[in-house]
C-alpha cells in the first residue's frame, strides 16, 4: 500500500524520476518530435495550397480535424475531474495520479486548441474569432457556438494550467532542495520562493481548494459547450438536447482511459509501482464502467428519440448510422469499443490484469475517436437533401496532421516527465501514515 | 511662424508624394484596350455596353446580346428581339464566350505537325495558298478544288459560291455531323417542297416525338423549350400530353409524360403503327391519298411486336394525336431517318397539322443542303482533289473510321484548314489559316426565312487572325481578278444587305439592324399538300441480335465541337449527372446479366471497331440497348480540356491520352446505332458524378401534384387563406413570404428566437416553376459566367468539390415503375431566418435589409460551420485557388470578386445586378420596377421557370407567384393556379426561404 511508505522514500523515489534520462528516453522524444514535425509539414500543405489538400468535400465540411479537436478536449477532461472534483470529494486514491492526469489535461487542451486554428480555411485570420477592439469596428457574433467554444476552451486552458502550476509549487521546491546545476536554477525560479512555512501552507491549501471549486464547473461546461457546436445546429443527428451530458460522460470516459493508457507504462518505466498501485487502477476502472454505461445509454436514447420523435430526417439519419456506408465504424467504435469493452471491467480478474486493462483502454481510446468521427462525418454525409449526399474519404494529409497531434502531445508530456515530478510529492505524503514514534523504530 | 510647415501639413505632403510615386509606378504600359466600333467617347469605364450578334454554337442561330466592359466581351445573353430565341440561351450559347477566350485558340496562321502548330506569317501563308490555287486552276483538271464548310446560311454561302466560281470548281459541300437533310428530303418527296418546316409545339395539346430530342439538340432547342413550356401550362383543367419514342430516356424523354421505350432503330415501326391506327380507325382529319398505304402492313399489333412495346400504347398515341391540336416530330439521329420523316409528315398531314403546328413557310435552316461526304471522299482517294479547303469543320473526328476520311485526305496534295481552334482535321492540313471566332466577325446568319441575324465584332480580335470571308476573298481574287467585288468581307456583307434595305436609307437601316441584332421580317406561309407520288416501299428496319449500341448527342457537348470548353466539360449531363468522361449506359437488368456495375470499364465492339469506357447503370434505357454519348474522344490536339487531364490544387493539367471515346468512330455514319458486343476488361474507372442519391428517400424536396387533384388543391388553399384573412387582415403585408405547410397557404410562421429583420425597401425573392423546368442546365452556366465560378476539373468533381452556385438535381420517382425523372434547380434559398447566419462566428454571412444572405468574402475565416448548418447544402468552399489560364481570365466579371482559397461562397441572387439596377433607379429618383433587373439564371431560362423580383412590390410577378396577394376590401382576389401550387423546401425548419417552388403537375390519367 502507498500508505506504508515513508516521507523520505516518497521524496527519493519521485525525485529520482527527474534524474538524467537514459538513451531510450531521447529515442522516444525524438520519435514523437519527428511525428510532430511531419504533422507540421502536412499542415503547411493545407496553408500553402488550401484545405483541399485534406479530404474534405461537399457536403462533409468538418471531418478529421474537428474529430481530433473534440477527441483531445475530451482527453483533457480526466485531469480536472481527478484533480478538482475528486479533490473536493476527498477521494484519497487521486493523490498519486492527479499530477500525471493534470499534465495530460494541459497538454491535451494545448493539442485541442491547435485544431480550430488549422481546420479553418484562412488560419492566418483565426484571431478574428476573438472579440478585440479594432479600428474596422468589426465584432464577433455571440450567437455562434464557435465563439462560445473560443471562450470555453481558452478559459479551461487557463484554469487548468494555473491549477497545475499551483499544485506543482511545493514539489518543485522539494526538487530544488535536492537539485544541482541548471536544474537548481530552474527550480529555484519556478518554485516562486516556496519555503514550506506554515503561513505558505495555509494560503496554499486555501487557494488550492478555491481553484478546485473553480475548475469543477468547467469540467461540465467545456464539453457541454463543445457539444453545442453540434447540438445548436439544425442538422439531423446533431440537433439534440442529450448532447451536453452525453459529451461530458464521453469525455470522462476517454480521458480516464487515456490516463490509464499512459500510467500503466509510466509507473513501470519510472519504477513507482509502489506509489501508483493496483488500488488506483481499480478505482479508475470503476469510473470507466460508470461513464461507459452512461455513454452506451446515450447512444441507445439517440436511436429511441429518432424513432419516437417521428422526425423522418432524424430517423433516416440513425438508420444510416447503423446500416449505411459507415456502419462498420459505428458497430466497432461506438458499440463494441465504447459500450461493450468497458463492461468487461465488472470482472475483477480483468480489471486487475494490467495487460487486459491496457488493451481495454486502447479500445476505448480508438472507440472514442471513432465516436466523434461518426457523429461528425456520418451526420454531414447524409443531411436533408438526398442529391447532396456524399461519402467522405480522408487524404494522407488528414492522417499526418492527426498523427502530428499525437506527436505534439507526447513530446510535451515526455519533456514534462523529466522536468517536473509526475507524481505529487506533497499530496502523496498527505495520505501516508504520519511518522509517529513507532515509525522511527 | 506662418511660413513654417506644420507637422500635419508635412505628413500630408509626405503621404501625397509617396502615393503619387506609387501610383506612377503602378500604371501598366499604355495599351489600346478599347477597340470599339462605336465612338470611343460613348464608353464609360465601369459601364457595360451590349452588342447584338448571333450564336454560332449550333445551326439554330439564336440571337445574342454580348455584354462588354472596357473592350472585353464578358457574358452572352439571349437577344430579346430575336424571333428564334426571344432573349433566352441554352448552356452552349452561354458558354460561347469561353470559345472566344479559349486558351488553346490558334493565334495566327501555322503549319501543323505532330499535334503542334508552327507559326507562319500571313503574307507567306496567303501567298502559298494563292499559288496552290493558281496551280490547281491551271492544271486543267475539272473540279479539282474542293470546299467543305459548316452550315452558313446567309451571305457567306454567296461568298463561297463566288470563291468556287473564281477557282472554277463546283465541288462545294456543307458538312454538319447532326444534319437534318433526311427531313428535308422527306419533305421534298411528300410535299414537293425542298425545305424544313417550322414546327410549333406551343399550340399542340399532344406532342409525339419519334426520336427528336427537341429540348436538347434537335433543330432549335431553345425555341422549342419555350414552346414546350407553353404546351405544358395548366389551362382549363388540362395540361399538354407528350410522348417520346426512343430506346433510351433522353432529356426530352424525361420531360415527356411518357417515354415509349422502343427497340433501337424502331422509331419508324412505331410511327407506321400510329399512322396505321389513325387511318384504320378513321381518326384522320385530312385525306392523304394513296400515300397512306405505306403503313398498310403495320397494324398496331404488328408494329408493337416488332418494336418491343405495348400495342395499347400505339393506339393511345394515335387517339391522343387525333384529339385537338397535335404535332408529331421526326428525329434525325435515328435509323432510316428519311423514311421516318416521311411517315411523320404523313401523320401530321392526316391529322390536319399542316399550316398550324407544322408550317411550310417560313422554312428553317435555309441555305445549301448539307451533304453526305462519301462522293468527295471517293474522289479524294482517287487523287482527283488537288486543293481541299476546309472551313470550320471537323470530319476527322465526327465521321466514322469506316468513312475512310483519314486515308483519303492523305491523297490530297494540298489541304487548307480555316479554323479558329485546333481540331483533328486542322492537324491533317498542310496549312492552317487562323480565323476570327464568330464574336470577332462581321457576318449574317439566316436560320429561317425572314430571320436575318447579323453578327458584328463584339471586341477587337484577340490574336493575329483573319475573317474567313476575307481569306476566301483574297484567295478568290488571287486566281480571278475582281472576284467578289471590291473591299473586304464587311463591304461584301453590306453589299448583300443593300437588297434587304429595300431602297431606303441604307446607313440607318444598317445601324438599326445592328442594334436589333438583324433584320426580321415575316415570311409568307405556303400551303402544301401530300403529293401523289410518295414511294411506299420502306427500308428494312435494323435487325440487331443481342445488344444494340446507340450513340446520342448530349445537350452539353452537342456533336463534340465544344469539347474544349471547360464549362461544358464540367457541366453534368442532365440525365446521368456525369461530366468530364464518356460512359456506357447499361440498364440495371443488363448490368446484372453482364456482371458489371458502375465504373467497370467494358469494351464495346461493333463490326467497325472497339471502344472502352466505364459502365453507368442507367434506369432510362432498354434492356437490349446500350448507349454512349457523342462529344468525347478527343486528345490534346483539340485542346487542353478536350484530352485527358488531371486536376490538382485547383489547376487542370493535361496528360497524354484521349478523354473518353467517340462512339461515332465505330458506327455507320447515318444511323448512329449498330449491333455491339460488350466484354469486361477487369479495369475500373471512377464515375465523375456530382449527384448523391438518385431518389428522394421519401422526402418532399421535389413535390409533384397529379393533374386531377389540382382543382381541389387550389380550392383548399384559397378557402384556407380566406379564412385566415378574416382573422388577421394585416397578415399579408407586402414583402411577407407566406409560410406554407403541407400545401396550405397561410400558416403563421413559427416563432423566431431572434428579432425579425426589417426589409424597408426591397425584399428580393424568386419562384421556380417545376412544371416548366426541363433540367437543361442553361441557368447553371449562366450563373458560372456571371459570377466567376471556377472550373475545378475531373478529380475534384469526383471528390465532390464542384463549385457551382446553382445546379439541377435529378430525382427518380421511387414509387413509379417507369424510370420517371424530375428536375429541381438548387440554389441558395436566401432564408429569412437563416441557419447559416447565426453560426458564423465573425458575421461573414449576415442578413441584409434586402433579404439576402450576404456573404462577405473578406471577412470569412473559413470555419465552414455555415456550410454544415445549411439544410439546402448550397454553400461552396474554396478548397484551392483556382486557375483561369490566360486569356480565360479576360472573361471574369469585373463586378464580382474572384474568391480566394479558404473562403465560403454561394449564390448572391446576382447582387451586382440588383446593385446596378438600384443605382440607375436612384439616378432617376425612383424605385426599381419589376422587370428592371433579373438574375443571370432567370434571364436565360428558356422556359421562364425562374422568376426573380421584389416581393415588397405587390404587383411584381414574383410577389404574385409567391402567393403574396392581398385581400381588397375584405374580398380575396381570384388566385392563379400557379400561386396555389407553391411550396417551400423544408418548410418545417422555419427558415422562411425567399425561394418558392411551384409544384410540378404530373399526368395521372392513362396515357
Amino acid at each position: 500500500m502507498v500508505t506504508e511508505l515513508t516521507y523520505d522514500q516518497v521524496n527519493r523515489d519521485i525525485i529520482r524520476t527527474l534524474e538524467k534520462p537514459k538513451p531510450y528516453y531521447f529515442l522516444a522524444v525524438g520519435f514523437t518530435a519527428i511525428l510532430f514535425a511531419i504533422g507540421v509539414w502536412a499542415e503547411s500543405q493545407n496553408v500553402k495550397h488550401g484545405l483541399g489538400m485534406s479530404g474534405y468535400m461537399h457536403p462533409v465540411y468538418w471531418a478529421f480535424y474537428i474529430t481530433d479537436f473534440v477527441f483531445w478536449v475530451g482527453i483533457g477532461h480526466a485531469g480536472t475531474l481527478i484533480s478538482a472534483i475528486l479533490y473536493l470529494f476527498r477521494a484519497r486514491w487521486r493523490m498519486s495520479i492527479y499530477r500525471a492526469a493534470e499534465a495530460m489535461t494541459v497538454f491535451a487542451v494545448m493539442t485541442a486548441g491547435l485544431f480550430p486554428l488549422l481546420h479553418v480555411g484562412r488560419p492566418w485570420y483565426a484571431y478574428w474569432l476573438f472579440p478585440y477592439p479594432n479600428q474596422r469596428q468589426l465584432w464577433v457574433n455571440f450567437r455562434s457556438p464557435l465563439i462560445w467554444d473560443v471562450f470555453a476552451v481558452s478559459t479551461y486552458a487557463t484554469v487548468s494550467t494555473v491549477f497545475l502550476i499551483v499544485g506543482l509549487l511545493p514539489d518543485i521546491a522539494a526538487a530544488r532542495d535536492k537539485a544541482t546545476g541548471w536544474r537548481k536554477v530552474l527550480y529555484g525560479i519556478t518554485s516562486l520562493g516556496w519555503r514550506g512555512s506554515s503561513e505558505q501552507w495555509r494560503h496554499y491549501t486555501k487557494a488550492y481548494m478555491f481553484f478546485a471549486a473553480l475548475a469543477t464547473p468547467l469540467v461540465l461546461s467545456v464539453h457541454s459547450v463543445v457539444s453545442w457546436d453540434f447540438a445548436m445546429s439544425v442538422v439531423p443527428g446533431w440537433h439534440s438536447t442529450i448532447f451536453p451530458p452525453y459529451f461530458v460522460a464521453g469525455a470522462i470516459l476517454s480521458g480516464v482511459a487515456m490516463v490509464i493508457t499512459i500510467l500503466i507504462p509510466l509507473r513501470k518505466i519510472f519504477g513507482i509501482e509502489h506509489i501508483i498501485t493496483m488500488w488506483h487502477f481499480d478505482a479508475m476502472s470503476k469510473l470507466l464502467i460508470l461513464t461507459s454505461t452512461i455513454v452506451g445509454y446515450a447512444y441507445a436514447v439517440e436511436f429511441w428519440n429518432a424513432w419516437y420523435s417521428g422526425n423522418p430526417y432524424e430517423a433516416a439519419h440513425f438508420s444510416y448510422r447503423a446500416f449505411g456506408d459507415y456502419a462498420f465504424l459505428f458497430w466497432f467504435g461506438m458499440v463494441f469499443c465504447n459500450s461493450l469493452v468497458p463492461q468487461l471491467l465488472y470482472f475483477k480478474k480483468i480489471r486487475n490484469n494490467l495487460m487486459l486493462l491496457f488493451i481495454a483502454t486502447i479500445f476505448v481510446n480508438i472507440g472514442m475517436w471513432l465516436e466523434r468521427y461518426i457523429i461528425i462525418v456520418t451526420t454531414l454525409s447524409h443531411e436533408y437533401i438526398p442529391a447532396s449526399w456524399g461519402i467522405y474519404k480522408p487524404s494522407y494529409i488528414d492522417w499526418l496532421v492527426t498523427l502530428g497531434s499525437f506527436g505534439w502531445f507526447f513530446t510535451l508530456f515526455l519533456i514534462f516527465t523529466k522536468l517536473f515530478p509526475i507524481v505529487s510529492i506533497n499530496e502523496v505524503k498527505e495520505i501516508l501514515r504520519p511518522p509517529l514514534k513507532e515509525a522511527h523504530k | 511662424m506662418a511660413d513654417e510647415i506644420k507637422r500635419r501639413d508635412f505628413l500630408k505632403l509626405v503621404g501625397l508624394g509617396s502615393a503619387t510615386a506609387v501610383v506612377a509606378n503602378c500604371a501598366d504600359p499604355v495599351e489600346r484596350v478599347i477597340p470599339y466600333l462605336v465612338k470611343e467617347e460613348e464608353i464609360t469605364p465601369g459601364k457595360s455596353t451590349w452588342f447584338a450578334t448571333v450564336c454560332r454554337e449550333c445551326p439554330a442561330g439564336c440571337g445574342i446580346i454580348m455584354r462588354t466592359r472596357e473592350g472585353r466581351a464578358l457574358k452572352a445573353e439571349g437577344n430579346p428581339d430575336h424571333p428564334v430565341n426571344a432573349g433566352k440561351l441554352c448552356m452552349r450559347g452561354q458558354s460561347s464566350v469561353q470559345n472566344l477566350y479559349n486558351p488553346d485558340r490558334l493565334r495566327g496562321p501555322a503549319r501543323p505537325s505532330n499535334g503542334s502548330y508552327t507559326p507562319l506569317a500571313w503574307d507567306e501563308a496567303t501567298q502559298e495558298f494563292a499559288e496552290r490555287l493558281a496551280a490547281a486552276k491551271q492544271s486543267g483538271k475539272a473540279n479539282n478544288v474542293a470546299y467543305v464548310g459548316a452550315l452558313t446560311p446567309g451571305t457567306f454561302d454567296q461568298l463561297v459560291g463566288d470563291f468556287m466560281n473564281a477557282v472554277g470548281s463546283d465541288a462545294s459541300y456543307v458538312y454538319e455531323p447532326l444534319a437534318y437533310e433526311p427531313i428535308r428530303k422527306a419533305a421534298s418527296e411528300v410535299f414537293g417542297v425542298d425545305a424544313l418546316p417550322k414546327f410549333d409545339l406551343s399550340q399542340a395539346e399532344t406532342i409525339v416525338s419519334f426520336g427528336a430530342q427537341y429540348l436538347e439538340t434537335w433543330l432549335s432547342p431553345v425555341e422549342y423549350a419555350a414552346q414546350f413550356a407553353q404546351h405544358k401550362t395548366y389551362e382549363n383543367g388540362k395540361v399538354g400530353v407528350s410522348y417520346f419514342v426512343g430506346p433510351r430516356q433522353s432529356l426530352t424523354a424525361a420531360n415527356s409524360d411518357k417515354w415509349v421505350a422502343v427497340k433501337a432503330g424502331h422509331e419508324l415501326t412505331v410511327a407506321l403503327g400510329v399512322l396505321n391506327v389513325i387511318l384504320g380507325d378513321n381518326l384522320a382529319k385530312q385525306d392523304i391519298g394513296a400515300a397512306g398505304s405505306i403503313a398498310r402492313d403495320y397494324t398496331a399489333a404488328k408494329a408493337a411486336e416488332q418494336a418491343g412495346i405495348d400495342e395499347e400504347t400505339i393506339r393511345r398515341m394515335a387517339r391522343r394525336l387525333a384529339q385537338g391540336t397535335s404535332i408529331a416530330l421526326p428525329g434525325s439521329t435515328v435509323a432510316n431517318p428519311e423514311a421516318l420523316a416521311k411517315v411523320v409528315f404523313l401523320i401530321n398531314a392526316a391529322l390536319g397539322n399542316l399550316g398550324s403546328t407544322v408550317q411550310f413557310g417560313p422554312n428553317q435552316n435555309q441555305g445549301r443542303a448539307t451533304a453526305d461526304l462519301s462522293g468527295l471522299i471517293a474522289r479524294m482517294e482517287l487523287g482527283e482533289i488537288d486543293v481541299l479547303v476546309l472551313n470550320d469543320v471537323n470530319p476527322a473526328f465526327s465521321l466514322p473510321d469506316a468513312a475512310r476520311w483519314n486515308e483519303a485526305i492523305k491523297n490530297v496534295s494540298y489541304v487548307v484548314a480555316l479554323a479558329s481552334h485546333p481540331t483533328e482535321t486542322a492537324q491533317q492540313a498542310s496549312l492552317v489559316l487562323a480565323t476570327h471566332t464568330p464574336y470577332e466577325q462581321w457576318n449574317d446568319y439566316v436560320p429561317r426565312e425572314g430571320v436575318h441575324g447579323l453578327l458584328q465584332p463584339v471586341m477587337r480580335p484577340l490574336y493575329d487572325t483573319r475573317h474567313p470571308g476575307d481569306v476566301l476573298l483574297a484567295a478568290a481574287r488571287s486566281v480571278s481578278e475582281g472576284a467578289g467585288g471590291v473591299g473586304n468581307y464587311e463591304d461584301y456583307l453590306k453589299q448583300a444587305w443593300q437588297g434587304l434595305a429595300g431602297g431606303g436609307n441604307f446607313e440607318q437601316f444598317w445601324r438599326e439592324s445592328l442594334q436589333r441584332g438583324g433584320y426580321f421580317a415575316e415570311a409568307a406561309g405556303s400551303t402544301v399538300s401530300v403529293g401523289g407520288n410518295v414511294a411506299t416501299d420502306l427500308p428494312p428496319a435494323p435487325s440487331i441480335e443481342g445488344l444494340a449500341l446507340v450513340a446520342y448527342p448530349t445537350i452539353q457537348w452537342y456533336d463534340g465541337r465544344m469539347a474544349n470548353t471547360p464549362w461544358l466539360q464540367e457541366q453534368p449531363d442532365p440525365m446521368t449527372k456525369l461530366s468530364w468522361q464518356s460512359w456506357v449506359e447499361v440498364s440495371p437488368k443488363t448490368a446484372d446479366r453482364l456482371g458489371v456495375q458502375n465504373g467497370d470499364v467494358v469494351s464495346v465492339e461493333t463490326e467497325m471497331g472497339k471502344v472502352e469506357a466505364p459502365v453507368y447503370v442507367y434506369r432510362g434505357i432498354r434492356d437490349d440497348v446500350i448507349a454512349i454519348p457523342i462529344g468525347q474522344g478527343h486528345d490534346h490536339s483539340f485542346g487542353r480540356y478536350a484530352g485527358e487531364a488531371n486536376s490538382w490544387r485547383g489547376e487542370i493539367i493535361p496528360v497524354e491520352g484521349k478523354r473518353g471515346v467517340n462512339p461515332l468512330a465505330i458506327l455507320p455514319a447515318t444511323a448512329m446505332l449498330g449491333a455491339a458486343k460488350v466484354g469486361k476488361t477487369g479495369r475500373t474507372e471512377q464515375l465523375i458524378s456530382s449527384q448523391g442519391s438518385d431518389v428522394q428517400d421519401g422526402r418532399p424536396i421535389l413535390q409533384t401534384i397529379p393533374a386531377s387533384q389540382v382543382p381541389q388543391f387550389v380550392e383548399k388553399t384559397v378557402s384556407h387563406t380566406a379564412e385566415l384573412l378574416k382573422h388577421d387582415k394585416t397578415y399579408w403585408e407586402a414583402g411577407t413570404i407566406p409560410h406554407r405547410v403541407a400545401g396550405q397557404l397561410g400558416e403563421h410562421p413559427g416563432q423566431n428566437f431572434y428579432s425579425e429583420i426589417p426589409h424597408p425597401e426591397y425584399r428580393w425573392g424568386m419562384t421556380i416553376n417545376l412544371q416548366n423546368c426541363i433540367g437543361c442546365g442553361a441557368c447553371q452556366i449562366a450563373c458560372q459566367s456571371e459570377n466567376n465560378v471556377p472550373v475545378v476539373g475531373p478529380e475534384l468533381i469526383a471528390k465532390g468539390r464542384e463549385m457551382s452556385w446553382l445546379w439541377i438535381d435529378r430525382y427518380y420517382d421511387e414509387d413509379s415503375q417507369d424510370p420517371k425523372a424530375y428536375f429541381i434547380p438548387s440554389l441558395c434559398q436566401q432564408c429569412t431566418s437563416a441557419p447559416c447566419e447565426t453560426v458564423c462566428p465573425v458575421y461573414a454571412t449576415y442578413h441584409n435589409p434586402e433579404g439576402l444572405n450576404a456573404q462577405v468574402y473578406n471577412r470569412c475565416v473559413g470555419t465552414r460551420y455555415c456550410g454544415n448548418n445549411c439544410p439546402y447544402k448550397v454553400r461552396r468552399f474554396n478548397w484551392f485557388d483556382y486557375a483561369w489560364p490566360d486569356p480565360l481570365n479576360l472573361q471574369l466579371n469585373p463586378d464580382v470578386a474572384v474568391r480566394a482559397k479558404g473562403v465560403m461562397e454561394k449564390c448572391t441572387f446576382c447582387v451586382q445586378r440588383t446593385r446596378e439596377a438600384k443605382d440607375l433607379a436612384r439616378d432617376e429618383g425612383r424605385m426599381v420596377q419589376d422587370g428592371d433587373v433579373t438574375t443571370a439564371c432567370a434571364q436565360t431560362c428558356p422556359t421562364d421557370a425562374i422568376v426573380f423580383g421584389n416581393l415588397k412590390d405587390p404587383n411584381s410577378q414574383v410577389a404574385k407567384l409567391t402567393g403574396n396577394w392581398r385581400a381588397e376590401g375584405g374580398e380575396t382576389l381570384p388566385m392563379p393556379v400557379e400561386n396555389a401550387l407553391g411550396y417551400q423546401v423544408l418548410v418545417e425548419l422555419n427558415t422562411q426561404t425567399a425561394v418558392t417552388y411551384l409544384r410540378r403537375i404530373v399526368q395521372d390519367e392513362e396515357i
